[in-house]
Formats: structure tokens, sequence, C-alpha cells
């Protein structure tokens, strides 16, 4: 008799909640037949363990690390570096014919020119960068 | 050439500007139209790591970012401060005198804090909405070894809703960690009714605030706080008194929109609810905490009123029609302790509905604390 009362409050759980777990048996039984039951299983254990295993530190310095790479990855996706890149490739594929070698006159005479003072002026801004940071 | 100005440098002014240089990469190439982000502060200040600050979890330098290394090259930075928008002539009056001229204006001003409104507040009370008030506060609760903490919400609408229930469970890990949980009583009040303004979270919360023997007390409304005998006194007239009183400090609107007739009596700026323009004016928009809208000032909000702000702004300066609409879209992580979290998410018409706290979802909170700055950049 006793066993039967402790079950009451189980029972009216049950009640209350027929409409949801009649769902909820029916997708077990789907799970079941369908054999993914025990795959979730083992997804569960494969859950447990990295919850098991994993700590605050993990996550926030993988994380750390991550965002620092994002960020960095922006700035060589930002426009005027895609301009950059998409300049070099088309220096490298649509040069019309093979570069002549250049002595030093040749050197001097394309100092000259304003394109080629405008890429020494950005190849001093990446020295001046990487001095900074050495 | 079109002139956009975004005015605020936190996370509704850095997203909205990151992604109109995106969707503008052309238009500012060809120089047709220009972004020009303007703020008074070279960092940012990641707000929501001010609640792991406190407790030592995260550091100073871990929740600030130069801006310059946040925003988008095709974005002009001017550190200056604000003091007039002038919206019948779109221009802003800076405080060095300069003034700038918009074709459009971005308005991400976002909210403050005003303790001063509380008399005895400033003297007696600890907060971390502010990063100064996080750092004192964190010392404090290293010291507190015994006797009673009050948490108090002092005023709605305030930053990040969900904080104040936050900074409560981490309390009672806090000190359950320390072994001293025991000699310390926690009491959190709240303005109206209930816990939390929202149904679904209010009845977690006080089941949780119960089965950790926290106490709350709902209609405390505190309009004074007594230094000398450490209470609080409330509207409702009660006396409440304390060993550690951390408040959640009434908030207002920027300086700037009160000074420029743009705000309501607390400083917020009066904005369709779908389409984020200020009202009366069809060239400002508005976003992030400045708004008066019925969502909360969060992040999250900011970011989301970011998406449609951005797009309908690109649209106009490409002729296009801009009908992008905000739909009140928010969500939160709630901190229900040191090892275990739930999320929120709702709308103008879905109303939140907490999943069971878990480890999970607390180390994508952890994990978010750091990917936060690629949101800014308008990666994540």
């Amino acid at each position: 008799m006793d066993e039967v009362k402790e079950l009451e409050p189980l029972l009216k759980k049950i009640s209350e909640n027929r409409e949801y777990l009649e769902d909820v048996v029916d997708k077990l039984v789907w799970l079941e037949k369908s054999g993914n039951l025990d795959a979730i299983i083992g997804f569960a254990a494969f859950i447990k363990i990295i919850q098991d295993s994993i700590s605050d530190a993990v996550v926030d310095r993988n994380m750390e690390m991550l965002a620092n790479i994002g960020l960095i990855s922006t700035k060589f996706t930002s426009d005027r570096t895609l301009m950059l890149l998409n300049a070099l490739g088309d220096a490298i594929c649509r040069c019309e014919k093979q570069p002549e070698p250049v002595g030093l006159i040749g050197l001097m005479k394309a100092l000259r020119e304003p394109e080629v003072q405008k890429t020494l002026g950005m190849l001093l801004n990446i020295a001046r960068e990487l001095g900074k940071n050495i | 050439m079109k002139s956009i100005v975004i005015l605020g440098g936190g996370v509704a002014g850095t997203i909205t500007a990151n992604y109109l240089a995106m969707r503008l990469r052309d238009e500012i190439r060809n120089q047709n139209a220009k972004i020009t982000l303007v703020t008074d502060r070279e960092k940012q200040l990641y707000e929501p790591g001010l609640l792991y600050l406190i407790f030592n979890r995260l550091e100073e330098e871990d929740i600030l970012r130069d801006l310059k290394y946040l925003l988008d090259p095709q974005v002009d930075l001017k550190i200056a401060r604000a003091t007039k928008i002038d919206a019948n002539n779109s221009k802003i009056e800076l405080e060095d005198g300069n003034k700038i001229e918009y074709d459009y204006l971005v308005i991400a001003t976002g909210s403050r804090i005003v303790p001063e409104d509380v008399p005895g507040l400033v003297d007696a009370g600890y907060w971390f909405y502010n990063l100064e008030g996080a750092k004192r506060l964190r010392e404090e609760l290293a010291k507190f070894t015994k006797g009673k903490i009050v948490v108090s919400v002092m005023g709605i609408p305030h930053k990040c809703p969900v904080a104040p229930i936050e900074v409560t469970f981490l309390l009672h890990d806090f000190y359950k960690i320390h072994g001293i949980r025991k000699n310390i009583e926690i009491l959190y009040t709240y303005p109206i009714n209930k816990v939390f303004i929202m149904n679904n979270v209010a009845e977690l919360v006080e089941k949780m605030f119960e089965e950790r023997k926290i106490d709350y007390k709902t209609f405390f409304n505190p309009v004074e706080v007594d230094a000398e005998k450490k209470v609080v006194v409330t509207l409702e007239g009660e006396e409440e008194p304390f060993d550690l009183l951390i408040a959640i400090p009434p908030h207002k609107g920027s300086q700037v929109i009160m000074d420029s007739g743009l705000g309501d009596r607390d400083g917020w700026v009066p904005t369709d609810r779908y389409t984020l323009k200020a009202e009366g004016y069809d060239n400002i928009y508005v976003v992030g905490d400045a708004t008066n809208l019925p969502v909360s000032k969060a992040g999250s909000v900011a970011h989301f009123e970011a998406e449609v702000v951005a797009e309908n702004v690109s649209a106009e300066i490409k002729g296009l029609p801009p009908t992008a609409r905000y739909f009140g879209k928010a969500m939160c992580f709630i901190e229900t302790g040191f090892d275990q979290a739930t999320y929120i998410w709702f709308d103008y018409e879905t109303p939140p509905k907490p999943v069971k706290p878990n480890k999970f979802i607390h180390w994508m909170k952890i994990a978010y604390n750091r990917m936060y700055w690629l949101t800014a950049r308008g990666v994540l």
C-alpha cells in the first residue's frame, strides 16, 4: 500500500504532462526503431567526456587565440589589402611579356615613375611597421 | 559625396560602422561615400566583462581594445567629444569648436549610470556598471567575509537587464567556493512585482534563488541610501540594512542627446521600433542603448539593430529602397553560477523561453567573452 502511495506524485506528474510525454514516447520509439538511439547514447557519452574534461581556462585560452587570429585575418581581407593582393596578382599574371633585366640606370629611371614611387612608399611603411615590432 | 556620421564608439556604433564599410566598399573607393565615427574614447570597453572582472575572472586588459583596431580601415575615426547635434541643419558641434556636417547620422551614444540621482548612493554604494566602479567592487568583494549583501536594482531601464541576476548567482558561488557562504546573507531587490520583467525568466530565477537560499524582495524602489546608518530607504517606506550594497544605479541617455533636445525626459531618443529612424527626422537613425524602445539595453540588441540600420543607410545611398526592419530581436546569456548558464532570445512577439542551465552554455559565454571583438569588427 505504501509503495502505491509513494508512486502518487509520479503518477500526478505523468497525468499533468500526458500530452508532452506521449510525444516523447513517440520520438523515443522512432529513434529506437531507426537504430539512432544507440548512436545518440554514444554521442551523449562523448559530450559527457568533453563536459568532464574541459575547464573554463581551456575554453578561455583557445577562444582568445581564435579571436586574435580572427582580428588579424580581417586585416588581410580588408578592401585595401585585397586591392594590393589583386595588384600583385595582376603584376605576376597579366604582364604582357617577360620582365626585362634592369640595371642601375634603368632602376634610377624607374624611380621617377609615380607608380614606382608609391610602391616604394608602401614598402617603407611595411619596413617601419615591422621595425616597430622587431 | 554622401557623408555618414556615426556618433558613439560602443558596440552599436562600431558594428554599424563596420557593416556600412562592407556594404559601401565600392562607393567609398570611388569617393561617393564617406563614413566617420566620432567618439570621445580611444578604447572600447567590453562592458559584459565587468561582471567577470569583479570576481577577478577577467582583467582590465582583456576587456579593453583600441578602437582603431576594431574598425574597418575605410572608416575614419575621429576622437572628439560631441557637444550638440543640430538636427535641423544636419551638423554636429564638437567640444574643440569644429563642426561636422552629415547626410546621414547614426546616433549610437549609449547610456550612462547616474548614481548621484539616488542621494547617499555615491557615498555608500558599489556598482559594476563602469570600469572604475567594478575595480572598486572587486577589492571589496575580496575583503568581504561576513554580513549582508544587498543587490538592488534602482531603476528601469538599465543596461544588460539580466546582469543583476547573474551577479547575485555568482556572489552565491563565489562565497561558496571560499567556504564562507554560511556567514553571508544575500538579498536581491527589484522595483516591480517580480524578480525580472519577463515572466518565464522570473519564474526560473525565483526557484533558483530559493534553492540557493538567496532572499529577494519585489516592489522595492530605493529613493535614498543612508550612508551612516547603512540602510536603503524605499518609496514603499522600507528601511533595508546592508553591510555591502551592490547597486544597479539609475540610467540615463547621453548628455549630448539631452543638450540637443533630441531625447525624452531621461535622454532616450524617440525611435521608430521597426525602421529605427529618430522620430521626426528622415536622415537620423538610432541604435543601441540610445533608443527609447521597449527592448533590452544589451549588446545583442545593438548588434541586431546595427544590421538593419547598415542595410537601410547603404540602400538609401545606392538609391535602393530601404526595406530592412528591426523586429525586437535580443539574445542574452544568463550565468547562473561559475559552472552553468542559460540563455534567452526574444523579439517583439516571441517571449523568452530559458533552457535548463548547463555547462555548455556557460562555456559559450566564456568563449564569447573572448570572441566579442570579432562581433565588433563585423565578422561574427
